[in-house]
């Protein structure tokens, strides 16, 4: 993921290249119940599990405890046993880690929380007739007939209502920061589509690279071009660094934010600079019974707060094992796929979690939060019943 | 025009860090002749060891010396450990040495303190001073006086005090040392202490931009690198002129090129330094030459 | 020599001061039995045993290869002694690492005279003060050495790269005399050196002796260097094979067929031999 290496010779890219395979690159199995039993199916989780997005195996971990405490461990009399693969966050390991995985004939995939991973896998799923859930921005990722099913909503129907939610604020002059990343690149186009067409100019489109330390250049070339707001995209730290680093340069206009805005790191990184940034996210801790009912579980449970992508994970996490209950006594990849694209199932950030043809989430939901005294607070909503 | 003076302002504070990056990999390889690979990494755990500093309730100063601390002796404990078993090898294998232990010193990081993303506030407000139509923030004065400080120290000691002239000397003509009573090992251990020292240091005051992630200290080996080399490798105020020349140079390329090529920019114009000065800004004639 | 000619030396941190009449008698340089080589490869000095008094100079000579450079890269430490010993008084210097020999009182001015090119003339000085470790003492030994090499004035301040041939051998015996030593080891400190300049370089010479170090000076050219010696060794294939007084030794025919006859001394400009034991970190 820190692909930022241009120059520095080849003994450079050695370091990467080893930092990226050094660190346990290995699937653990382990039992959730009695494995050996008859009706025993294999769920794959494949997520980063070493490097620097390895929290999201962890929390993929614990969002499936959380979801077989509150459903059962054995839905429809299955016994668990979780296979896992380490993709992170680097689509080529990702291919390896679910060859791996998909070997051992699982029922269902949680697919990885990196978009650019999801989308290196879909091949290998489509392969072997596996089901997978997944908790990707990117527009592209789901797949018709619950072969992948999404368990948030797309940054495609996000970005068009956050776009017009932007214009009739009265932005006419817009700039935009964001990474280089798949889901950086995939949500800024959805984003600079729906705004060009909500009539607002994007004056500065300019990007960042994870590796960077140091973002004044870009926040320097929003302000020559003077815009009346700015979009920050970023993972959770550097959405904190954009906005703390933006204030320290006087940007002073109103700033807009993609969901990861919303998290506690970005607070902790930004603190008070977050302040008014208004952001579009699935999830707010505080915006309805559930949310507020799930938060609570989860921070008592795994002693941190939950955030979009724990939320999601937990959610893909029930609809794996809702629709492994559904098949009954007959779970395999094929049946589990099928009952993904009918299943109900009750949901954090939604209701109902229940899928359209295309795989994406009926009513999917759309906030607008912003920061206030350290609390992450709802300012609409702009689709999606709680 | 204020964009400008901006951008330059912002790449100056930014740089100062770079710098000091830069002068620990310098004053490593100049006396040991080793490109340590490690240095970034050391930087984040020196980074680190002041956030938990920190959290156990430490000022954050005080959290920053025991960063530099522990910098100093990640330092230490690399040259003793690993290089030293190596000196008498060829050059390549302390270097790749030095990759290996990047890699570790990662895994280290990420099984003590995981992978979540953490942060640190800085050593002073962020909050910015308007002068005319420029922004500048007592976080980044302190960012710049902290450099220019221990630059300045640095810069004295390498160039006035008695261990100074041995390291210099040693990049030289490690055989002929022994005979004045210089001990080429006992300045290897001091040169990769203090190098850790300011890696640690440079981590400390870079993290409440960046933040803490296991894997960062890669980026933060190559802009040390690039710092050095653009300054002339072994030159420390070359160091300091090349990080801050580096920040400068990407954020113009941001501002009126284009952000995507800020790095492209940055590192051409370096390219181009060396084809006309091989030893870099502030390179020693000699020394590159003897070295060659 | 007098034993208070001993105190001009000015009071090193590590000397041990020997009482006059002192019944060891032992307060200069000895070599005994010595064997010593190049890492692995065979011996090359075999069973080698000399003294140097203080306030003595004693010559070796010896052609081209015979083992002259080795055996004093094996008294400073540079080499390990395989066999014998090698002490300073009734200090055992054998088997300490050459930075500590160096700090106990050898100074070894090496052949080819090794100054730190980039570095300035004073700075090579204070280099070879570093076992002083006190930055006054330094200051003081330079300004006294200055006062011994007034020729080294006008140059202080320059690239030490910069310096002829003849201003480096000055500066490399200068620097050796920085850290105050007792014994003091010449590596062919003529060769290359135009004639005036190693009259002025053997005059320095007799000033060391005269101010009591215990000088082993090794050399081709014999005939500069028989004059100024008080005792003479000639080593061939790195064993003793001659040796006297130096007035004995000018008489000898062996010495003057091998050494005064045809002079071996190298030619002015030629290059500086190859470092041993060179390792660029
Ligand atoms: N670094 C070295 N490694 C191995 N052998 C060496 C080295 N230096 C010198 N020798 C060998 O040791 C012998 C004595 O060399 P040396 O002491 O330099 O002679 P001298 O100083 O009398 O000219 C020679 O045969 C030479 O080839
Ligand atoms: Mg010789």
């Amino acid at each position: 993921m820190v692909s930022h290496i241009k120059w520095a010779g080849a003994a450079m890219v050695g370091a990467a290249a080893l930092a990226a395979v050094g660190c346990g690159g290995s699937d653990k199995t382990s039992s959730a119940s009695d494995a050996g039993s008859a009706n025993a199916v294999k769920v794959a989780i494949v997520q980063p599990y070493s490097g620097d997005s390895a929290y999201y195996g962890e929390y993929a971990d614990q969002a499936f405890k959380l979801a077989m405490e509150e459903l059962g461990s054995t839905p429809g009399g299955h016994a668990i046993t979780f296979v896992r693969g380490d993709s992170k966050c680097v689509p080529t390991a990702a291919v390896q880690a679910g060859n791996q995985v998909l070997a051992q004939s699982p029922v269902a995939v949680m697919a990885p929380a990196c978009s650019g991973d999801t989308l290196a896998l879909k091949p290998l799923l489509k392969a072997r007739n596996v089901s997978a859930c997944s908790i990707n921005l990117h527009p592209e990722i789901t797949e018709a007939n619950g072969k992948i099913v999404r368990a948030a909503p797309s940054d495609a129907f996000t970005n068009e209502l956050f776009a017009k939610y932007i214009a009739d604020k009265g932005v006419k002059k817009i700039g935009i920061l964001h990474d280089t990343s798949g889901y950086g690149q995939g949500n800024v186009d959805t984003l600079v589509s729906s705004l060009e067409k909500n009539g607002v100019k994007v004056a500065v489109n300019a990007t960042y690279d994870f590796a960077d330390t140091d973002y004044s250049g870009q926040i320097v070339k929003l302000k020559k071009a003077k815009v009346d707001a700015a979009y920050f995209e970023g993972y959770d730290l550097a959405a904190g660094n954009l906005v703390k680093q933006a204030k320290q340069l006087q940007l002073d206009v109103p700033y807009y934010a993609n969901t990861n805005a919303g998290n506690d790191t970005a607070e902790k990184a930004a603190g008070k600079s977050l302040d008014g940034v208004l952001f579009a996210t699935a999830f707010l801790a505080d915006s309805s019974d559930a949310t507020r009912k799930f938060t609570a579980t989860w921070q008592q449970k795994f002693n941190q707060a939950p955030n979009s992508d724990s939320v999601d994970l937990y959610q893909c996490a029930v609809v794996i094992l809702k629709a492994i209950e559904a098949t009954g006594k007959n779970a395999t990849g094929a049946t589990v796929g099928e009952q993904m694209a009918k299943v109900s199932a009750p949901g954090v950030t939604v209701g109902t979690m229940a899928f359209d043809a295309s795989g994406d989430l009926n009513d999917p939901p759309v906030l607008i939060g912003t920061w206030k005294d350290g609390k992450a607070v709802l300012v609409d909503r702009l689709s999606g019943a709680e | 025009m204020s964009t400008f003076i901006q951008a330059v302002v912002a790449g100056i504070a930014a740089g100062a860090v770079y710098g000091l990056l830069g002068a620990g990999f310098s004053l490593a390889y100049k006396t040991t002749g080793i490109i340590n690979f490690a240095h970034g990494d050391i930087a984040m755990l020196g980074a680190y060891v002041t956030f938990s500093v920190f959290g156990w309730g430490a000022p954050l100063f005080v959290a920053a010396l025991a960063g530099v601390v522990a910098g100093g002796l990640a330092g230490a404990v690399m040259e003793r450990g690993v290089l030293r078993p190596l000196y008498k090898r060829p050059l390549v294998a302390g270097i790749l040495a030095t990759v290996g232990v990047s890699v570790v010193l990662q895994s280290v990081i990420q099984l003590v303190w995981g992978s979540l993303p953490l942060t640190l506030p800085s050593l002073a407000s962020s909050t910015p001073w308007r002068i005319g139509s420029v922004a500048f923030s007592p976080a980044q004065a302190v960012l710049l006086a902290v450099t220019i400080i221990v630059s300045t120290a640095l810069i004295f000691a390498v160039d006035r005090t008695r261990v100074g002239r041995g390291m210099r000397a040693c990049a030289q003509d490690s055989g002929v040392v022994v005979l004045f009573g210089i001990s080429p090992e006992r300045l290897y251990l001091t040169a990769f202490a203090i190098a850790g020292m300011l890696a640690g240091l440079a981590g400390a005051l870079i993290t409440p931009t960046i933040g803490l992630t296991p894997s960062r200290g890669v980026s933060l080996s190559v802009l040390g690198f690039a710092a050095a080399v653009l300054g002339g490798l072994g030159s420390v105020t070359g160091a300091i002129v090349g990080g801050i020349a580096i920040a400068v140079l990407r954020n113009l390329a941001s501002v009126y090129v284009s952000a995507g090529y800020a790095d492209a920019v940055a590192y051409l114009a370096i390219v181009l330094v060396l084809l006309v000065r091989v030893r870099g800004l502030l390179g020693d004639d000699l020394e590159t030459v003897r070295s060659v | 020599m007098a034993p208070e000619e001993r105190d001009v030396i000015p009071g090193r941190r590590r000397s041990r001061a020997v009482a006059p009449g002192d019944a060891s008698g032992a307060v200069g340089l000895v070599v005994e039995d010595v064997v010593s080589g190049y890492r692995g490869a065979p011996s090359v000095v075999h069973d080698m045993s000399l003294s140097v008094a203080p306030g003595e100079v004693v010559a070796v000579l010896g052609r081209n290869g015979a083992g002259k450079t080795t055996l004093l890269s094996t008294i400073s430490g540079v080499l390990r002694c395989r066999r014998g010993r090698v002490a300073l008084g009734d200090e055992q210097l054998s088997g300490m690492p050459a930075p500590r020999i160096a700090a106990a009182g050898v100074a070894h001015v090496p052949e080819g005279r090794r100054v730190i090119p980039g570095m300035s003339v004073d700075d090579n000085l204070r280099l070879g003060g570093y076992s002083l470790r006190s930055r006054t003492v330094i200051e003081e030994q330079l300004r006294s050495v200055i006062g011994l090499f007034p020729m080294l004035e006008p140059w202080r301040r320059r690239v030490a790269g910069s310096l002829s041939g003849g201003e480096q051998q000055m500066l490399a015996i200068a620097r050796g005399l920085m850290g105050k030593p007792r014994v003091v080891l010449l590596d062919e400190p003529l060769t290359g050196l135009a004639p005036i300049l190693r009259a002025e370089v053997l005059g320095v010479v007799d000033a060391m002796r005269t101010a009591g170090h215990a000088i082993l000076i090794v050399e081709q050219n014999a005939a500069e260097t028989l004059p100024f010696a008080d005792r003479v060794l000639v080593i061939h294939e790195g064993r003793i094979t001659l040796s006297g007084s130096a007035a004995e030794m000018a008489s000898s025919s062996a010495i003057q067929e091998e050494y005064l006859g045809l002079p071996i001394g190298r030619t002015a400009g030629e290059p500086c031999p190859t470092r041993e034991e060179s390792r660029r970190w």
